[in-house]
C-alpha cells in the first residue's frame, strides 16, 4: 500500500488537468464574486430571505458546473491513462520496476474516482465559502452583509453533504464506465476516444436496423444522465408527493437532503451490477496492460 | 551471494515463440551464469529482443525459461526487485522531470540509492529541473543510467541501449558500467548491433540467427575454437581442404575461418589469428545457410 502515494502523484505529474481544472474553475468562480453585481430590477431591496437563497443556488450551480468540468477532465484522463505509455514508448520504463499492472491500473483508477472527485469536492467547498465571505465584504452588489452570511450554517452544511452524497453517488454509478474507457485505454492503438464511442454507436446500428428497437440507446442514455444517481434518491417521493415542489418558490437544493433517500441511491440493482461489471472491466484493463504486446 | 555462481541467473530450455506463422524463438536452449557479460547478438529478426521480453516476463512463450530461479511469467513483479532492463534510449517519457524521476524510483523500488543516482547526475550537465523532452538523447541515456546504476539489482538487461547516440556518449555509457556497475554479484546481458564496442566487455556470446542459437561460447574459449588464417596465396588449395566455414576477401588476401582446427595444422598455410568477435559474427552469420 506504501506504493499508492506515489503512484498517485506520478499521474498528478503527468495530467496536470487534474488539479489545474478545479482550481482554474475556483479562481472564476472567486473572480466572478469579486465583480459580480446581482440587478433585481425593481425588487430591491431584497428580504434577508432571499439574499441567501439566491446565493445558495448561485453557488450550488458553481459546485456543480466545477464538477462536471472536472468530471470532463476524467474522461480524457481514463481515455489517455493506458495509452500515453504506450503511444510515447515510455512503458517499458514503467515496466521495468515493480510495480505490478494491478497496482498501476488501480491507481490510475482511484485517482478518476476517489482522488480527484475528493479534491473537487474540497476545491468546491472552500471556494463556495471564499466566495461567499467576498460578496459580504463587498456589500453593495445589491446584496447586504447580513443576506450574504455564511453563518447560515444549517442551509450550507446541508448543500455540501448533498454535494457530497451526489459525488460519491455519480461516482458509484459511472464505475463501469470508467472502467469500459480504461479497458479501450488498454487496447486501442490509437485514436481512443473513436475507439471508446465506436462499439456502442455499431450495436445502436444494428440493433436499429435489425431488431426495430432503441434498447441500447435507453440503457446507455440511462447510465450516461447526469441526474440519473441523484434523483433516484427522491423521484419516488416526488411522484407521491411527499415533496411538493412550490413554483412560486424558490427550492434550496439543501433543502432535498430531508428527502434523499439513501438506501434507495446505494442499494439499487443497476448500480451494484453496475459496479459488478466495473470489476470486470477493471480485471480486463490490468490484464491488457500485462499482455498487450506490441512494442 | 557467493553461492551465486552454481545456479544459473537465466536458464532457458526450448524456449520457443511465435508470432503467428513467423517463429520468432525455434526451441534455444541457454545458460547464463552468474557474474557474466553476455552479448547476446543477432541480425535484426533474430530474436534477441523476443527472448529478452521473454526473460523480462513481458511476453508468454512456451518452453521452460528460470530467471533467478523464477517463471518471469508468473512471478513477474517480485522479478523486477531483482532485474533492470534498458529498452532503448527514447523510452523515458517526455513529460518528466529529473527530480520527479528520482522520486518515483525513489518511491517504488526498495533497492534504490537515491544518492549514488544523484552523485553520478551531478557529473553530466542534466538538472534537476529539466524535463525528459528538453534533454538531448545523450542525456536521457545518462539520466536512465543514474537510474538503474543505482538500483542494486542481480540482472541487468539491455536491449540496444546506445542506438542512436554518438561515439562519446557510447563510449561513456559502456565505461561506466563496467566500472561503476559491473561486480562479480551482478549479471548484464545485452543486445547491440555493434559488436565492436562491446566486444572487450563481454565475457560470453551467444549468436541468434532465425530464432536458433548458433553460437553459446565463452569468450576465453572462442581463442581455442576458432581461427582465422590470412592464407598465402600458394597455399590456398590446402587451406580450402581442411574446410573453412567461411571466407572473405581482405585488401586481396583471403582469410579463411575455421573451427575445431588446431593451430599446428594451420600456421604453415599463412598468418594465423584469433577472430574478432565481429569478424566471427559475420562469419557465422553469412557461413550458415538461412
Amino acid at each position: 500500500m506504501k506504493l499508492y502515494p506515489i503512484l498517485v502523484r506520478r499521474e498528478f505529474w503527468e495530467h496536470r488537468a487534474l488539479w489545474v481544472a478545479p482550481l482554474a474553475m475556483a479562481a472564476l468562480w472567486i473572480a466572478t464574486s469579486a465583480f459580480m453585481k446581482i440587478h433585481m430590477g425593481n425588487e430591491l431591496p431584497l428580504t434577508v430571505a432571499q439574499g441567501r437563497a439566491i446565493l445558495n443556488v448561485v453557488g450550488w450551480g458553481m459546485s456543480v458546473a466545477t464538477l462536471l468540468v472536472v468530471g470532463v477532465v476524467v474522461v480524457f484522463y481514463l481515455l489517455d491513462s493506458l495509452y500515453a505509455e504506450r503511444r510515447d514508448r515510455s512503458i517499458l520504463f514503467w515496466k521495468s520496476l515493480p510495480v505490478s499492472d494491478a497496482a498501476t491500473v488501480l491507481a490510475k483508477l482511484a485517482v478518476a474516482m476517489v482522488i480527484v472527485p475528493l479534491l473537487a469536492f474540497v476545491v468546491v467547498a472552500f471556494t463556495d465559502l471564499i466566495a461567499r465571505a467576498l460578496i459580504a465584504a463587498r456589500g453593495g452588489a445589491g446584496i447586504t452583509v447580513e443576506q450574504a452570511s455564511i453563518w447560515d450554517g444549517r442551509m450550507w452544511w446541508q448543500a455540501q453533504v448533498l454535494l457530497f452524497i451526489g459525488i460519491v453517488a455519480s461516482v458509484l454509478w459511472y464505475a463501469p464506465i470508467a472502467a469500459y474507457l480504461l479497458v479501450m485505454s488498454a487496447w486501442a492503438r490509437r485514436s481512443v476516444m473513436l475507439w471508446a464511442v465506436l462499439p456502442p454507436l455499431v450495436l445502436m446500428m444494428v440493433e436499429g436496423m435489425v431488431l426495430r428497437t432503441t434498447r441500447v440507446w435507453e440503457f446507455i442514455s440511462d447510465r450516461l444522465s447526469p441526474a440519473v444517481p441523484i434523483m433516484r434518491g427522491i423521484e419516488a417521493q416526488l411522484a407521491s408527493g411527499t415533496i411538493k415542489i412550490d413554483r412560486n418558490e424558490v427550492v434550496l437544493p439543501g433543502a432535498l437532503l430531508d428527502h434523499v433517500d439513501l438506501g434507495a441511491i446505494f442499494l439499487n440493482a443497476q448500480l451494484l451490477l453496475g459496479l459488478l461489471a466495473a470489476a470486470v472491466l477493471v480485471f480486463v484493463a490490468i490484464r491488457l496492460r500485462r499482455y498487450r504486446d506490441e512494442t | 551471494m557467493t553461492s551465486t555462481s552454481d545456479t544459473p541467473v537465466i536458464e532457458a530450455r526450448k524456449l520457443a515463440k511465435s508470432y503467428g506463422k513467423l517463429r520468432a524463438l525455434d526451441g534455444i536452449d541457454f545458460k547464463v551464469g552468474a557474474g557474466r557479460i553476455v552479448g547476446l547478438i543477432g541480425p535484426n529478426g533474430a530474436g534477441k529482443t523476443t527472448a529478452l521480453k521473454a526473460i523480462l516476463g513481458l511476453t508468454p512463450f512456451e518452453g521452460e525459461l528460470r530467471v533467478l530461479g523464477r517463471d518471469p511469467s508468473a512471478a513477474r513483479d517480485a522479478l523486477m526487485q531483482d532485474v533492470c532492463f534498458i529498452a532503448d534510449v527514447a523510452v523515458l517519457p517526455r513529460w518528466l522531470r529529473v527530480r520527479q524521476a528520482l522520486d518515483y524510483v525513489a518511491g517504488v523500488h526498495p533497492r534504490f540509492d537515491r544518492a549514488r543516482a544523484e552523485a553520478f547526475l551531478a557529473t553530466t550537465d542534466i538538472k534537476m529541473k529539466s524535463r525528459v523532452r528538453e534533454l538531448s538523447k545523450g542525456m536521457v541515456t545518462q539520466l536512465h543510467l543514474a537510474l538503474v546504476l543505482a538500483i542494486d539489482a542481480r540482472l541487468l538487461v539491455l536491449d540496444e541501449p546506445t542506438l542512436g547516440l554518438d561515439l562519446l556518449y557510447r563510449r561513456q555509457f559502456y565505461d561506466t558500467l563496467v566500472n561503476d556497475y559491473f561486480d562479480k554479484d551482478r549479471t548484464i546481458l545485452m543486445t547491440t548491433h555493434q559488436v565492436e564496442e562491446i566486444e572487450n566487455l563481454l565475457t560470453d556470446v551467444i549468436f541468434i540467427q532465425h530464432g536458433r542459437v548458433v553460437l553459446d561460447a565463452a569468450v576465453e574459449d572462442l581463442g581455442g575454437t576458432f581461427r582465422q588464417l590470412i592464407c598465402a596465396p600458394d597455399q590456398m588449395e590446402r587451406a580450402r581442404a581442411l574446410t573453412p566455414f567461411y571466407s572473405r576477401e581482405i585488401f586481396g588476401r583471403t582469410a579463411f575461418f575455421y573451427e575445431g582446427r588446431d593451430a599446428a595444422e594451420l600456421a604453415p598455410l599463412g598468418e594465423l589469428r584469433t577472430p574478432s568477435i565481429a569478424d566471427l559474427f559475420v562469419a557465422k552469420m553469412q557461413g550458415v545457410a538461412p
